[in-house]
């Protein structure tokens, strides 16, 4: 039997600025998103009681987002910072609110502006900062940002199981083919497995190729009861299951972080609530910060043994034509870097069937989002149907 | 970063009272690291807390140098002037027998050639300003 809250909240309404060289600030990209979702849904700005904030890479927008947005009484607001968990975590809490009556609609937003005009895309993370000696031993190193991380864990992965480059750039380019199927992608250009095997290194075994965008750019969505949502404008996401699980890389030796995620954890878990198997789910979005993260996360959920990733993707199912479609409207990696919410945001498109040349099976959606060094994860299972 | 700044900053800055016994071990060729008298667990990077017990009682000792290789990464693009002759540049991360994983470098290594569960042992390589840090070669 499915827990008692499966199918009982719903998104309602999805607002999606201009993604990528957007030249505006964080907080006016999520001004516009939160008013853009309401216009979606059909909603006045008076109705809307709740507020959930979620600011990228470059902490553009904060919990003052309620004065942009001239909200005068809110009866649920907070920032939150899960990082790529944290889209999922909003709409979970959200879930949670409206159906004990805390609130009636709830928007979770995300908004980032990392490109700024005339800067590199590579220079978009990069801080000049000078630091004390200890602190700076990780950049001395070679360790700047996530990738190194991600990168050793595919390493990892590949010297333990031999997992091939072929296999981690077949994921990359499924999601290509899907990209060039979304007019809202980024990157929508044909790539070919050697076009993949010719961009340049950044961290080996990661291609350019491996890596996600860089994107500007704001996301909302409004969560409200399944009862309202069937009053809207828009057909309703019901939200069938959600979890969440958290690792602690202890930095100790004796465990294995690289090679298993927490969704190992929260997969189960959400399925259980759905009252659903793993063979129901009929798409992936899965965050997809890396190559190596789409092929963990579907081992750690069981779509394939620990192991077996390589091979599992290798033939091409992820993409179009495939056996299961996962990341259809380009993912991370081509079509835009929105943190938890780019899996989300396709995931509602998906489940409304607004997918166009893209729409896919869409009765059951895994949704999943990761964040740290596969640190923290939560995940969502959306559907068309409430029950 | 321009050239300029490169020019002007030290490859390590200068280290705190605090972290100062870190980097006159690796002047010694040692690596020392935190070790809690109170439940004998070792520490780094450097904490006033042990994670393991709570307490403040932490003491620098010198490790065995030993290591294996749990993964590794080769950067492929300078982001300090210590990588631009360095590139690729071999990133490792390391369990020791202290029960600890360092992220670090391997050095004097055939970047093609390294593997996972790799033996290797801790080095020292000293900057031309005088600085030295902990890496690791192949035993
Ligand atoms: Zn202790």
């Amino acid at each position: 039997m499915a827990h008692p809250m499966s199918g009982k909240a719903a998104i309602c309404g999805l607002g999606m600025t201009e993604m990528g060289r957007v030249y505006r600030s964080a907080t006016d990209l999520a001004t516009e998103a939160v008013f853009l979702a309401l216009g979606d849904a059909g909603l006045e700005k008076s109705q809307l009681d709740g507020l959930l904030v979620n600011a990228g890479t470059t902490r553009g927008v904060n919990l003052g987002l309620h004065r942009h947005l001239g909200l005068q009484e809110l009866n649920v607001l907070t920032f939150m910072q899960g990082f790529g968990s944290t889209a999922g975590q909003m709409i979970q809490y959200a879930a949670m609110a409206v159906e004990n009556g805390m609130a009636d609609y709830i928007a979770c937003v995300f908004a980032d502006d990392p490109l700024q005009e005339g800067k590199r895309t590579g220079d978009a993370y990069a801080s000049g900062q000078r630091r004390e000696a200890m602190a700076s031993l990780n950049s001395i190193y070679g360790y700047a940002g996530a990738i190194p991380m991600y990168a050793m864990g595919a390493q990892r992965h590949m010297d333990t199981f031999g997992t091939r480059q072929d296999q981690l750039g077949q994921i990359a380019v499924s999601q290509r083919q899907w990209a060039g199927l979304n007019e809202q992608a980024t990157k929508r250009e044909p790539m070919s497995l050697e076009d993949y095997h010719n961009s340049p290194w950044v961290v080996e075994p990661f291609h350019v190729l491996d890596c996600c965008l860089v994107s500007n750019g704001g996301v909302a969505v409004i969560v409200t009861t399944a009862e309202r949502a069937r009053d809207l404008s828009q057909p309703p996401v019901y939200i069938r299951g959600f979890a969440q699980a958290h690792n602690h890389d202890t930095g100790r030796s004796g465990h294995d972080p690289l090679l298993q995620g927490p969704g190992v954890k929260a997969g189960p878990r959400a399925l259980a609530m759905a009252d659903a198997k793993l063979e129901d789910i009929t798409q992936c979005q899965i965050y997809d910060c890396y190559t190596y993260t789409v092929l963990v996360t579907l081992e750690d959920y069981g779509f394939c043994k620990k192991g077996e990733g390589g091979a599992f993707v290798e033939d091409g199912k992820l993409g179009p034509g495939g056996s299961l479609p996962t990341n259809t409207g380009g993912g991370e990696l081509s079509s835009f870097y929105m943190w938890g919410m780019t899996p989300v945001t396709e995931a509602v498109i998906q489940a409304r069937g607004q997918g166009g040349a893209r729409q896919m099976p869409n009765d059951l959606i895994l949704v999943t989002g990761n964040g740290g060094i596969l640190n923290y994860h939560s995940n969502l299972i959306l559907s068309p149907q409430a029950a | 970063m321009t050239d300029k700044t490169n020019s002007e900053r030290a490859w390590i800055p200068a280290a705190t009272q605090a972290t100062q016994p870190f980097f006159d071990g690796a002047a010694e060729g040692k690596l020392r690291l935190q070790l809690c008298s109170g439940c004998n667990t070792w520490a780094y990077p450097l904490t006033t807390r042990c994670a393991n017990c709570g307490s403040t009682k932490l003491q620098w000792q010198d490790a065995s140098g030993e290591g294996t290789v749990y993964s590794h990464a080769k950067l492929q693009r300078a982001y300090h002037p210590r990588h631009k002759q360095r590139l690729p540049l071999v990133l490792a991360q390391v369990d020791i027998p202290e029960g600890l994983r360092l992220m670090t470098n391997l050095i004097d290594v055939d970047p093609a050639a390294v593997c996972v569960g790799d033996t290797v042992v801790a080095a020292f390589e000293t900057f031309d300003d005088g600085g030295v840090l902990p890496v690791f070669k192949k035993a």
